[in-house]
């Protein structure tokens, strides 16, 4: 850029004559504004997608019923973490992770330690991800890429969504029988629940026709040995 | 005529005036090639990286918020102009993952040292910037040589100011180890 044979001149003098001679140029105003308005609308963009991921994860959860199996001791804690989605969850923090070296260069988060900003966006995921979960965004996308049958999101809810686990059944009971009651699954499938004694009932017992209920037990056939029931208010559409 | 400052003569660069330019660069050039020189280890290259800073300095005027102080902006520049330089020698990362940059640390008071200790802790540096790694040499040739305060050494690396508290009393405590091996 500079000519060699300035070679021996001060770097004042050879800046000067590259920037008098037009080999250097001043980038304008509105190429840092028009990047800072890209930066802007790219961190906005990374986090939408982090709450629709964090409030995808708790709407499949609370659809497959195994949002509410930890209730259930030990057992039911191992159950949730082997079902839980791990390549949403791997996805959302390797956003979280773009996301917060994004960050890093603004000076709100630099002067503060990264736990800070790390916490931050974590906190803003998990409240937003509530919150848009309890709306019916999901719901209606599942409905609505059903019934037009969309090319990206009726696979990828339907493989999240519709996900079915040996031991957790969610359903709405149908009837009560002598040792239980049977359900109705979202699929339409009926199966029998039997109660004894053992089963834990954290929310009590007393099932009632039209209850939307999470049955944890193992199943043979159409038959699930229930090892913990729990009502829910209702079943995510 | 009254002096004007840094961020006045940016201003008139921004708005053009080349000469200025060369106003900033002549109370630059001295500081800039000095940080470069220690921290780089004298490399040969020294001066054309400097050169490299005022370019860049010139192509980015634009970005300069001239209601910010001026000279926390310059080095900024520097400091990756060198870093990088740094990493395209070695191949290998300067500042990999810093646990310290991730907890929080009580705020550090700028250094109570007494002038003759601060005058022999310099003459130690002076002497070993080769044995203290980059993450604790750059903050001490920063507070030592350029006499920046904590403030502006953390606008410069984008650290919080905690963290350069946390790097420069390690960096010390290396030179004073350095100063009495035997302790």
């Amino acid at each position: 850029m500079i000519d060699e044979r300035s070679n021996k001149k001060s770097i004042r003098e050879r800046v000067l004559e590259a920037v008098k001679g037009g080999d250097i140029k001043m980038k304008p105003k509105w190429h840092f504004v028009l990047r800072a308005v890209l930066g802007i609308i790219g961190a906005c963009i990374l986090l939408f997608a982090i709450l629709y991921l964090a409030s995808f994860i708790i709407f499949i959860l609370r659809r497959t019923g195994v949002w509410f199996v930890p209730v259930f001791g030990s057992r039911g804690w191992f159950e949730f973490l082997l079902a839980l989605p791990w390549l949403l969850i791997l996805l959302s923090l390797a956003f979280i992770a773009v996301l917060e070296v994004f960050v890093r260069k603004y000076s709100f988060a630099y002067r503060r330690p990264m736990l800070y900003s790390v916490l931050t966006i974590l906190f803003l995921a998990i409240v937003g991800g509530f919150v848009v979960a309890s709306t019916p965004l999901h719901g209606r996308i599942f409905r609505y890429a059903e019934e037009h049958q969309l090319p990206f999101a009726r696979p990828f809810y339907r493989q999240f969504g519709d996900r079915g686990f040996e031991n957790i059944h969610p359903g709405k009971v149908t009837g009560v029988t002598q040792n239980g009651f049977t359900i109705q699954s979202r699929g339409g499938e009926a199966l029998t629940v039997v109660v004894t004694s053992a089963t834990r009932l954290p929310l009590g017992g007393g099932f009632e026709a039209g209850d939307f209920v999470v049955v944890f037990g193992e199943r043979a056939s159409n038959t699930v040995q229930a090892f913990g029931v729990r009502k829910i208010t209702e079943m995510e559409e | 005529m009254s002096q004007k400052t840094d961020e006045e003569i940016a201003k008139r660069v921004q708005r053009g005036d080349v000469a200025s330019f060369g106003l900033l660069i002549g109370q630059y050039e001295e500081k800039i090639l000095r940080y470069a020189k220690k921290f780089l280890l004298d490399r040969e290259d020294s001066k054309d990286l400097v050169q490299e800073v005022f370019i860049k300095a010139y192509t980015n005027i634009q970005s300069f918020d001239t209601k910010k102080k001026f000279s926390p902006w310059i080095y900024r520049i520097a400091h990756n102009e060198f870093v990088n330089a740094v990493k395209k020698r070695s191949r290998i990362p300067v500042f990999s993952f810093d646990p310290d940059l991730f907890l929080p640390h009580p705020i550090a008071d700028e250094t109570s040292d007494s002038e003759a200790e601060k005058k022999e802790l310099k003459q130690t540096l002076d002497q070993s910037l080769e044995k203290i790694s980059a993450k604790y040499r750059e903050p001490l040739i920063l507070y030592y040589f350029e006499e920046l305060d904590y403030k502006e050494i953390a606008e410069i690396l984008q650290i919080p100011t905690s963290t350069v508290g946390v790097r420069l009393r390690r960096g010390r405590m290396m030179l004073k180890k350095l100063m009495s091996p035997y302790d």
